[in-house]
């Protein structure tokens, strides 16, 4: 999504293969065990993670995500979707689809 | 206060159980025991003392007498109907499921109304906060059921509180969304009213399509997810026979954390698909047997009429505050659709929701069913009015219903009355009541169980 964001190429993700998440109260927990990646997702990227993961499309992701995160509009929006999913991407955490 | 009885007794076999719910007291006690508690006269074979404190609790004030509520409104929980369309056709459905068009709440109606339940909750010192997802089908509203779930579960994180989301759901979703759901919810009532034969049956899609397949697989999914799973079954004149294997196979197969069986209540849908609803009498022997499979288990078995460890002044969210929120952003105190209540003569609603603003709730709308829920005429003389208020407000004991017990009213009091004497450890005379047509006759249709009251002689 994050290339699709930058260059309009049709991209969707999913978790990479050593990835395992549980959803948790205040958000979502992420482990790449053999890597001893952990990290914990607040909201609202917990709700992104959930969309990316899903292969949920560009367009309904960044129409959910500015109800979800009260976002001022959909530029705003947009920009932070497309930040948060470069950066899974370059920790490994997500893989194109 | 609200001025209503709490002294109770009921005819069981040869003896009376006397009930004092507001004081969490019941004893049973033989003919003569019963006429010297009446009479307040001494009784020869009171050597424990059991009759001299019966009586003191009878000239005693309650100590957990529920009162209606008072002061500014004050929700306990929020309802969003995400929609009235459902995605099955189930025969009784009262809740306009088949009819109702896939009408999906506008995605900023939802979130105004959670923002705003969580600012009130804030403002209230509050750290949990209960959201319940109904419909319709609820999580056909996919795109509109992940904003309110996301949503929620966000304002919570930033606020401090802590979600509680539980959803009502025939369960025919594919089994991502299955998986999905018992990640980010709490809990889930789901609709399974048994074995093929009557899921299919009852419960069909909407193209006539068998349902079980589905439902069983999503009843195993939810199953494994550590969520809390209600199974609720609706128990017809042709399954309520089978309630207690319907117990096993429902314990063994899903292991769910509470069954729930609610008698199908009649109406021109149902005439028409030839379902009836099942006797009174059978439901609650059936029920109790099927009791005792789901507590051998630890497996809560549950009747809504029942349900309530404390006295309550309704079995249903009228009249706590409660706030459900339908798909044209209206805010009512009922689950129903208005032509349930209109055609009562009744006015469920609270106020609105405002884009931007929150929930504009009516005072006078609030403090009416606050006042709705106080006095029931039908109940004024039952030993089970703390217990199940009456039932539903609209289709039970609405607005002007004749004074007369109902099949409702029959089976209610004779499980109540089996429920207390199981905890007396009266099994034995649960039993012998149950296998007495005659008794659990004298039983539900004893005209006035209060003690004291005049209107009927007890002893």
């Amino acid at each position: 999504m994050a290339e699709q964001l930058a260059q309009n190429a049709p991209l969707v993700f999913q978790c990479a293969p050593d990835v395992v998440w549980v959803s948790t109260p205040g958000g979502i927990r992420v482990e790449a065990v053999e890597r001893e990646l952990s990290l914990t997702l607040g909201y609202p990227q917990a709700a992104l993670w959930d969309f990316v993961v899903r292969g949920v499309s560009e367009g309904r992701t960044i129409g959910m995500m500015r109800h979800i995160g009260g976002f001022a509009d959909e530029s705003v929006t947009f920009d932070f979707v497309a930040r948060s999913v470069r950066e899974w991407q370059q920790q490994g955490l997500i893989v194109p689809r | 206060m609200t001025g209503r009885a709490s002294h109770f007794a009921v005819p069981i076999l040869d003896r009376w159980l006397v009930h004092f719910p507001l004081h969490r007291v019941s004893a049973l006690v033989d003919r003569a025991a019963m006429h010297a508690l009446v009479a307040a006269e001494p009784s020869r074979s009171d050597r424990d003392g059991h009759l001299l404190s019966l009586r003191r609790d009878l000239a005693s004030p309650p100590v957990r007498q529920p009162a209606p509520r008072t002061g500014p409104f004050d929700p306990s929980y929020l309802v969003i109907v995400t929609t009235r369309g459902c995605n099955i056709n189930c025969v009784y459905c009262d809740f306009g499921g088949p009819t109702s068009k896939k009408v999906y709440m506008d995605p900023a109606i939802a979130v105004s109304a959670i923002d705003w339940m969580a600012d009130h909750l804030v403002a209230r010192g509050r750290t949990r906060y209960f959201l319940h997802l109904f419909g319709g089908e609820p999580l056909i509203a996919g795109d509109l059921v992940d904003i309110v779930v996301h949503r929620m579960r966000h304002v919570c994180a930033a606020r401090g509180l802590t979600p509680f989301i539980d959803v009502s759901t025939n369960g025919v979703m594919t089994l991502e969304r299955a998986t999905w759901v018992g990640r980010f919810l709490d809990s889930v009532v789901l609709s399974l009213d048994g074995p093929p034969e009557f899921q299919n049956r009852n419960r069909p899609g909407n193209n006539g399509r068998d349902t079980f397949e589905v439902v069983d697989r999503t009843a195993r999914c939810l199953s494994s997810a550590g969520i809390e799973l209600c199974l609720r079954a609706c128990v017809t004149r042709e399954s309520v026979l089978r309630m207690p294997e319907m117990t096993r196979w429902m314990i063994e197969s899903y292991s769910p954390s509470v069954i729930n069986f609610e008698p199908l209540t009649e109406n021109d849908s149902t005439a028409g698909a030839g379902l009836d609803a099942a006797d009174p009498f059978a439901y609650a022997r059936m029920w109790m047997a099927s009791r005792r499979i789901a507590d051998a288990s630890g497996v809560r078995l549950v009747y809504s009429a029942t349900e309530s460890d404390v006295p309550r002044l309704s079995s249903c969210p009228v009249g706590s505050d409660a706030v459900v929120i339908t798909p044209d952003g209206a805010a009512n105190g009922c689950y129903l659709q208005p032509e349930d209540w209109v055609k009562r003569g009744m006015d469920m609603t609270l106020g609105r929701v405002s884009v931007g603003q929150g929930i504009e709730i009516r005072p006078e709308q609030a403090e009416h069913l606050r006042r709705m829920i106080i006095d029931k005429p039908r109940c004024r003389g039952c030993f089970c009015q703390w217990s199940c208020a009456g039932g539903c407000h609209v289709s039970n004991t609405y607005l002007n219903c004749p004074e007369e017990y109902t099949d409702f009213c029959f089976q209610t009091r004779l499980i109540t009355a089996c429920l207390l004497l199981e905890d007396l450890g009266e099994s034995a005379t649960v039993d012998a009541l149950l296998d007495d047509a005659e008794a659990m006759k004298r039983l539900v249709s004893h005209p006035w169980d209060v003690i004291g009251a005049g209107e009927h002689q007890h002893g």
